[in-house]
């Protein structure tokens, strides 16, 4: 069976490439942030730009993309502060998000909850030719950005006060990221949906980094994995006929595992070799170097 | 005049941390900011660098007020190491490179000079074979020997470090000194807070003592580490 003999097909593999690159490459500055969670937050209030959309019969990406986007800057100006209240007003913001999203949705003309699971969910098999120019030029963009601005980016999530003293533009740079997220999102809904964009974001990050030794690598990776699973997740779901982003999602999950597995079966079998003597031992590791699996922790924590 | 401090005021939530601190740093001085724990001498040290807002006074960088200072790149700063194993990978050369950006334009790939200032900085704390490895897997010695290379990157005038060798085993120290003693030969200035001076003693011209928010010293290295400077702190 060729099931990609069809335009729309085609157009739903497309779809869900550029947002298995985009969310990985942008993700990993997140995660670096230890704000895995930020892209899921972003999914809530991008629903109110879709509301907001089908209400006034003007584009629902466009209003998500401008709801996802103020969101993101809210959240930056937030973090920035670094209050202890932010937590609160961060779940003010995604769940009056998600809720203003319902609401608006049932106002408007296509009030039916099918139409909100689209969103909700993803549902790449219906991205039109419009849909996807849309797409692959926002994420040409996003792409874009997480590539070309690595190295400043990276010196702004990695480290803060010293990105400040060497005279970067912090803040600027902070926004930059925090839109660029809010972009990611809105490129995503159509292929997973607003509420799984953000495993996109971090599930490759966090099986990338368990093999790789720097930021670099760890981006291309997790950039890499993105494709495979979701390139691979699209034929998948109609194969076997299930939800295209879920299934995008469980094989990226999957893929977390088995790296972990295979990760930790390579250390053991080395620490038993070096411990017979074949290799050199390795310098001390610190207590402060993160093993991959605190990462699922720290996430709930930091978001 | 390479760091001025007129009249500081720095306040947490209301409570003073620097209270009217005034200090002057010459070209080529290596001077200690001493003081036992929550005396404000980081404080004072960040306030320098624009990092922690001025309730009042002012601060000047190579005679220009900090919020029209741009010449960032005459700074290497340390900041105190907490644990450089972030979420994600980074490798030692990764991270030294990040010394370079104030001098590399935005959006401008790094240079044969960026790279090679990278391998010298590495060079120069004894990390050269290290610069393809996860930071994560330094010991807390080399990992601030990370940091100080990433300083020494962008081929600052003045050093500033937070706590350089707080946690640094003796080999990492004696090659620490070693680093500053290149640095100061060559006409750099350093100011670093510490709680114990170590082998950096020799190389020390002028010691601040902060208590309390205020300079109570401010002169001569104290003899050794257990008198006036941090009684409280002798035992750690």
């Amino acid at each position: 069976m060729n099931i990609f003999a069809y335009d729309f097909m085609i157009r739903a593999l497309l779809g869900a490439l550029v947002t298995g690159a985009s969310a990985p490459a942008i993700g990993v500055y997140l995660v670096q942030r230890r704000l895995s969670l930020i892209g899921d937050g972003l999914g809530h209030v991008a629903l109110t730009g879709v509301g907001l959309g089908l209400l006034l019969h003007s584009s629902p990406v466009l209003m998500a993309v401008l709801a996802a986007a103020a969101g993101a800057v809210v959240i930056e100006l937030v973090r920035e502060r670094g209050r202890t209240s932010g937590d609160i007003a961060l779940s003010m913001l995604f769940y009056g998000g998600i809720s203003g999203g319902v609401v608006l949705v049932n106002l408007s003309d296509e009030q039916s909850s099918r139409s909100l699971v689209t969103y909700l969910f993803g549902s790449p098999l219906t991205t039109s030719r419009q849909d996807l120019t849309v797409m692959l030029i926002l994420g040409a963009a996003v792409l874009a950005v997480a590539f070309l601005l690595r190295p400043w980016l990276f010196a702004v999530c990695h480290d803060e006060e010293y990105a400040r003293v060497s005279g970067l533009p912090v803040r600027t740079l902070n926004l930059i990221l925090a839109i660029t997220t809010a972009v990611t999102v809105t490129v995503a809904m159509r292929a997973v949906g607003l509420l799984l964009v953000s495993a996109l974001m971090v599930v490759p990050v966090a099986t990338a980094q368990q093999i790789t030794r720097g930021f670099r690598a760890t981006m291309l990776a997790a950039v890499g994995l993105g494709l495979l699973v979701s390139g691979f997740g699209v034929w998948l779901s109609t194969a076997i006929d299930t939800g295209p982003g879920a299934t995008v999602v469980l094989l990226a999950i999957a893929g977390f595992f088995v790296v972990t597995v295979g990760a930790a079966a390579v250390r053991a079998t080395r620490g038993a070799r070096r411990r017979s003597g074949a290799l050199p031992a390795e310098s001390p590791g610190t207590p402060g170097a993160a093993g991959p699996l605190d990462l699922a922790g720290d996430a709930h924590a930091g978001a | 005049m390479v760091l001025q401090v007129e009249r500081a005021i720095v306040a947490y939530d209301g409570r003073p941390v620097l209270d009217r601190v005034s200090l002057s740093v010459r070209a080529g001085e290596v001077v200690a900011v001493l003081g036992a724990n929550g005396s404000g001498k980081s404080t004072l040290v960040k306030a320098s660098m624009g990092l922690v807002p001025l309730a009042d006074g002012e601060v000047r960088l190579f005679d220009t007020p900090l919020r029209r200072f741009r010449g960032w790149h005459r700074i290497g700063y340390v900041p105190q190491r907490v644990g450089a194993g972030s979420g994600v990978p980074a490798t030692v050369a990764e991270v030294v490179a990040e010394g370079r950006l104030a001098r590399r334009g935005f959006l401008r790939p790094a240079s044969t000079a960026d790279r090679r200032a990278v391998d010298e900085a590495l060079s120069a704390v004894g990390l050269a074979d290290r610069s393809r490895e996860p930071v994560s897997v330094l010991s807390g010695g080399q990992q601030q020997r990370v940091l100080i290379a990433r300083a020494l990157a962008g081929g600052p005038e003045l050093l500033v470090l937070d706590e350089p060798t707080a946690g640094v085993d003796a080999v990492s120290q004696e090659l620490f000194a070693g680093c500053l003693r290149h640095f100061v030969g060559q006409g750099g200035t350093v100011v670093f807070v510490a709680h114990e001076l170590g082998p950096l003693r020799p190389l020390i011209t002028r010691a601040i003592v902060v208590n309390r928010g205020e300079i109570v010293h401010d002169g001569a290295p104290p003899e050794t580490d257990n008198d006036h400077v941090h009684p409280h702190a002798a035992a750690a």
